[in-house]
């Protein structure tokens, strides 16, 4: 039964697209969503009934499904997370294509249950990959634009370049302990360990955009705006994260994961969190903010605290969704993702007031959720140094000012007079609004009930003075980045961070175009030995000239059977209606020939003999062959 | 009989064709179709009527020839050779339903393919290694008059050249097949005897000598790097539907001669030299993909695609017969693996190639610059090209991810490093294809391209079909590995 949880979307996704081409917004909307719906509704049966499921491909290949605390929660998350995007993306997105815009979307609904619910690292991998290309599809969506489709090119190469570590991970755990199951894992030691961590951090970090990866999410920023608020709230960038936090206990077992992971978290916030500050597009900004807080939520995984990663990817969710529909809206009026020209556009009151709140639970603004889980990260990263505790401040500092420079820029200026449109575009941005909001509760005392799955979770304190400083830079952030959305100095002087830090740059210089180039020299050279070796057989003929004119009988014969055969081969090229009748006949004669050779040997005795000449015949006929057509 | 039958069919098909009535165009292809259908529908019969947990050969045909030579006609198969053969089979009924230019010489064109289909189709189910190369010299000659009379470009040159390189590689075979003969006590071409009695174990130089000469034979038809480049010089003059069967079906015959006979019959010394026909394994893929990616001519880029895949079916094989006993699983696992590469690749670039003739048809190039934009034009096409593409770069939920998972799996446990390096080809593989279906489908679409047509509809069935099967493959290989999985435990020696 668990098999219907993805598979339902990935069908309904084929009939989306096969029979509602035509069909109105409204309906697409409410099909797509009730897909997503459905998914919501089958993990509560699976829960209460404790479904699994397995599917046997052979007696060593099995594909396992199975309900976890930690796949549950992003289970549900993806699938509520979902609906509001599609109802967007059908009333939002332009009319052609939109079919197969929300095929695709369900789609990766489907997919990304599949690597939730997966027991066994097989059935992640397929997932994995998977994931990787709807989002292909979904960023070259709008393919007439041949740079979209570049880009979605980029995406995908850089994501499955990572996605190697993945499948390293699996042989190493194979080659170890003989299965694939999650649940065989802990017998992993030694180097199969060290390999198997080492593959699964390479795969993670480039999923979830780490350095020195992140940068294939400005890429991304091609696709449609609703395609870009799933996959940075829940469907692709998350996985990464999901992965760590699902095996932490097995990866922790090698003693540099826990420091790898953090300081790689750790430095990704604070970069991203500057290339953010630093870009002049709104999808940009966002997308380097996801970057960000990924690096937070490996942060937590980093420091032990694998469910801190969970509720942060949550609170993250309910925020950075909304944030990229309300960038969408507000781009459609104004033609344009530039900070500048945005802030013409003017949004409704209700779209501001939920960027507002979005904004803050990205800033980590008290009483937010984000705020919360924010300040946890901080606190556990002090656990660990309290150098880690202070660049975490710093990170959310950063996370502020970018924040507001967000707000500042596009959604502080309203129109009064009432937006146009059915509304179903904003209504979405507003529920997520909501729904942020309430998870203020994070604060409460009575969160323990949340918490206390994680038994580290629940008897987190925070510490006094790492408060103050923290709220004290988010403060300062705000303040800098509603100075910043006023002068964008950054973003026009700073090309360095810009561009990502010249990573793109280097990627192109190290990797793409040495690349392309040796693959063109290799064709070339390839090209070259073809040659040589039509050449040497050139030779084995001029070879063969030179000596047949020394023996007069042979030319005779071998010249005289080659012109014969190029005749014979000139008379087939033509099409000679009786070619069969040759050709057939020599084929039974050679076949029977070959036969009466066979039989008189059984009266000689004398078999090595024969198959020499077998042998010989054969380069006869090789010779004749080249001669007739070379001379 | 059942075998017999696979052979006959055929065989009866191409003589009717050429002396029997005058057939016109549409009746030659609707009765070679017919008749192409037929070894299918007895090679699944043949599916219901083995057992896997039976035997190794079964349906075996055992007919004395020349009895003191230890000659005979033997057919039977294995799992192995049962599923490469079906795939083939249906290979073969696309390829003769697939539109094509016959030049006003429909019956002749239909005659060759269904005579390359006995050939082809006998060589994967013969037991005796005589037959074996008879077979292999059979499908020689009707792939030559496919691609030298129905070609274009230079086709009589790429059709000698294919003729020429190969036969080269058949000579080898044949002193290997003679050495293995001598060796053999009492002598015989009998595989199943073969198998049995490895005739060179422990046979030093000679031995040595006799393994080298298979595999130079069958790297020329597999092809590996560097006896590779007859095949984009083929492929590139063929008519589709003959690249799409030299592709799918002529290239197994390297790998599917590989694992029949010196992994099978010469155990001891294939353990010995496994690692180096591992590395040039890998060297295939690694250059094949590169070569692949500097290409702007399609059918170039797609036959180089080819060296990459066959250099993983062989990894397969090489890792397999790398040891004598020990890691069990994982080498069952990589011969699984190469098995099903053989399959998926088959379907796979049959259907590519088969796609690359349908751009033919209509622009009359293959280069991929002249094309662009062609999305809106035809989404049909594009559809079934993104997915024979993807599938070919090995993206899960399609054939080939489950066999180059089990060919990665398998190898890490006993060369970790040379598969680590061949994973790469995976990323390239994955560049090449997207970069030629954005060059080919998206961006600007050329003026000329104005009246470009989307899928016919045979084309539309014939490429739905071999996809819908490359999926089924993908989501559950099971009936596949059902067959495969004993026949390759018992030749790794896992009982």
């Amino acid at each position: 039964m668990l098999w219907l949880i993805p598979l339902l979307p990935l069908l309904s996704a084929v009939l989306l697209y096969g029979w509602c081409q035509g069909v109105g917004r409204v309906v697409l909307a409410a099909s797509a969503g009730l897909v997503s719906l459905i998914v919501a509704a089958l993990l509560v049966a699976g829960v209460m009934h404790a479904w699994s499921a397995v599917l046997r491909w052979s007696e060593t290949l099995t594909l396992q499904l199975g309900l976890s605390e930690t796949g549950l929660i992003f289970a549900f998350t993806v699938a509520l997370v979902a609906i509001p995007i599609v109802v967007y993306a059908a009333a939002h997105e332009p009319r052609r294509g939109l079919a197969r815009l929300l095929a695709l979307l369900t789609a990766f609904v489907g997919a990304m249950q599949l690597l939730l619910l997966a027991r066994d690292l097989l059935t992640l991998l397929i997932a994995w990959e998977l994931v990787g290309a709807i989002s292909w599809a979904l960023i070259a969506h709008q393919g007439s634009d041949a740079k979209r489709v570049r880009h979605a090119n980029r995406v995908f190469l850089v994501t499955r370049f990572g996605d190697l570590g993945l499948y390293i991970a699996a042989a190493a755990a194979f080659a170890h302990t003989g299965s694939f199951a999650y649940s065989e894992l802990a017998q992993l030691d030694g180097v199969a360990l060290n390999v198997f961590v080492a593959g699964i951090v390479l795969a993670c970090a480039s999923k979830s955009a780490q350095l020195p990866f992140s940068p294939w999410l400005f890429a991304a920023m091609s696709g449609p705006t609703s395609a870009s608020a799933l996959l940075h709230s829940a469907t692709m960038v998350p996985a990464g994260v999901y992965l760590v936090a699902q095996l932490h206990g097995e990866l922790d077992t090698a003693a540099w994961f826990g420091p790898m992971a953090l300081s790689l978290g750790l430095s990704t916030a604070l970069a991203s969190g500057l290339v953010a500050l630093a870009q002049p597009r709104a999808k940009h900004l966002l997308a380097a903010s996801t970057s960000a807080h990924l690096g937070l939520m490996w942060v937590a995984v980093g420091a032990g605290y694998p469910g801190l990663a969970v509720l942060h990817f949550v609170v993250h969710a309910l925020a950075k969704a909304p944030l990229f529909l309300a960038v969408g809206i507000a781009a459609e009026r104004a033609g344009s993702y530039r900070l500048q020209r945005l802030r013409s556009a003017g949004v409704s009151v209700g779209v501001s007031v939920a960027a507002l709140v979005a904004a803050a639970a990205i800033a980590g603004v008290f009483p937010l959720g984000g705020a919360w889980t924010k300040e946890a990260v901080v606190t556990v990263a002090g656990k660990f140094s309290i150098w880690a505790a202070i660049l975490a401040m710093l990170a959310g500092g950063l996370s502020a000012a970018y924040a507001a420079r967000l707000y500042v820029s596009v959604f502080h200026w309203t129109r009064g007079e009432r937006p146009a449109g059915t509304g179903l575009d904003r209504a979405p941005v507003c529920g997520f609004a909501v729904a942020g909001a309430a998870t203020a509760v994070l604060w409460l005392p009575a969160s323990e009930g949340v918490t206390a799955a994680w038994p580290g979770l629940a008897a987190l304190e925070f510490k006094a003075w790492e408060l103050v400083v923290s709220f004290g830079l988010v403060a300062l952030g705000l303040v800098a980045g509603a100075w910043f959305a006023r002068h964008p100095v950054l973003a026009e002087r700073s090309r360095l961070l810009r561009g990502w830090l010249g990573i793109p740059t280097l990627a192109q210089g190290l990797c793409v175009a040495p690349m392309l180039g040796l693959a063109r020299a290799l064709a070339r050279f390839d090209d070259l030995w073809d040659r040589v070796i039509t050449g040497a057989a050139l030779g084995v003929r001029n070879t063969a000239l030179i000596l047949a004119r020394g023996d007069d009988t042979v030319v005779d014969a071998g010249v005289r059977l080659a012109s014969r055969l190029t005749n014979w081969l000139a008379v087939q090229g033509r099409g000679a209606g009786e070619w069969l009748f040759d050709e057939i006949p020599q084929g039974i004669a050679r076949l029977s020939g070959a036969a009466s050779r066979y039989a008189t040997t059984l009266q000689t005795g004398m078999v090595h003999h024969y198959y020499g000449m077998i042998a010989a015949g054969f380069l006869a006929i090789l010779a004749l062959l080249t001669l007739g057509e070379l001379l | 009989m059942i075998l017999t039958l696979t052979l006959a069919v055929p065989l009866a098909g191409a003589l009717i064709l050429a002396f029997g009535p005058r057939f016109r165009e549409q009746t030659a292809r609707r009765f070679a179709v017919a008749t192409a259908t037929v070894p299918l529908l007895l090679l699944i019969g043949a599916w219901f009527r083995f057992d896997p947990a039976g035997p190794q050969f079964q349906l075996v045909l055992d007919v004395p020839w020349v009895p003191s030579l230890g000659m005979g006609f033997r057919l039977g198969v294995d799992g192995i050779a049962l599923a490469v053969a079906s795939m083939s089979a249906l290979l073969f009924v696309g390829a003769a339903a697939y539109p094509v230019d016959t030049k006003g010489m429909a019956r002749q064109y239909y005659a060759w393919l269904l005579f390359l289909e006995m050939g082809s189709l006998g060589l994967f189910l013969a037991l005796d290694l005589l037959l074996f190369y008879v077979f292999f010299d059979l499908s020689l000659v009707g792939m030559y008059f496919l691609i030298a009379r129905w070609g274009h470009g230079r086709p009589r040159y790429a059709a000698l050249k294919f003729f020429i390189y190969t036969l080269v590689g058949s000579l080898a075979l044949l002193l290997g097949i003679l050495g293995l003969y001598l060796a053999a006590e009492p002598a015989t071409f009998d595989m199943r005897a073969l198998i049995e009695q490895q005739p060179l174990a422990g046979g030093g130089a000679l031995a040595g000598l006799v393994l080298l000469a298979f595999i130079i034979g069958f790297a020329i038809k597999t092809p590996l790097v560097p006896f590779h480049t007859w095949l984009p010089r083929a492929h590139v003059d063929a008519p589709a539907p003959a690249s799409a069967l030299l592709a799918g079906v002529l290239l197994k015959m390297g790998t599917f001669g590989l694992l029949r006979i010196p992994l099978a019959m010469m155990r001891e010394t294939f353990a010995a030299w496994a690692p180096w026909i591992a590395l040039m394994a890998v060297l295939s893929i690694i250059y094949g993909a590169l070569v692949a990616l500097g290409q702007n001519d399609m059918k170039r880029r797609i036959a180089y695609t080819s060296i990459n895949h066959m250099g993983y079916t062989v990894l397969g094989i090489a890792v397999a017969g790398a040891m004598l006993e020990g890691n069990e699983t994982a080498r069952q696992l990589a011969l699984t693996g190469a098995t099903l590469e053989m399959v998926a690749h088959g379907l796979i670039t049959g259907s590519l190639f088969l796609v690359a003739g349908s751009f033919w048809q209509r622009g009359e190039t293959y280069d991929i610059d002249a094309y662009g934009g062609l999305a809106a034009q035809a989404p049909r096409l594009m559809l079934l090209t993104v997915l024979a593409s993807f599938a070919s770069f090995g993206l899960p939920g399609m054939a080939g991810f489950v066999a180059e998972f089990h060919i990665f799996v398998g190898t890490f446990a006993v060369y970790p490093w040379l598969a680590a390096v061949g994973l790469l080809g995976i990323v390239i593989t994955a560049a090449l294809f997207l970069q030629m279906l954005q060059r080919l489908f998206l961006g600007a679409r050329p003026e000329r391209w104005a009246d470009f047509g989307d899928l016919r509809f045979s084309e539309y069935v014939v490429l739905g079909v071999l996809v819908a099967l490359t999926v089924l493959i993908g989501v559950y290989p099971r009936f596949l590995l059902d067959i495969i999985v004993p026949s390759s435990r018992w030749l790794v020696g896992g009982g």
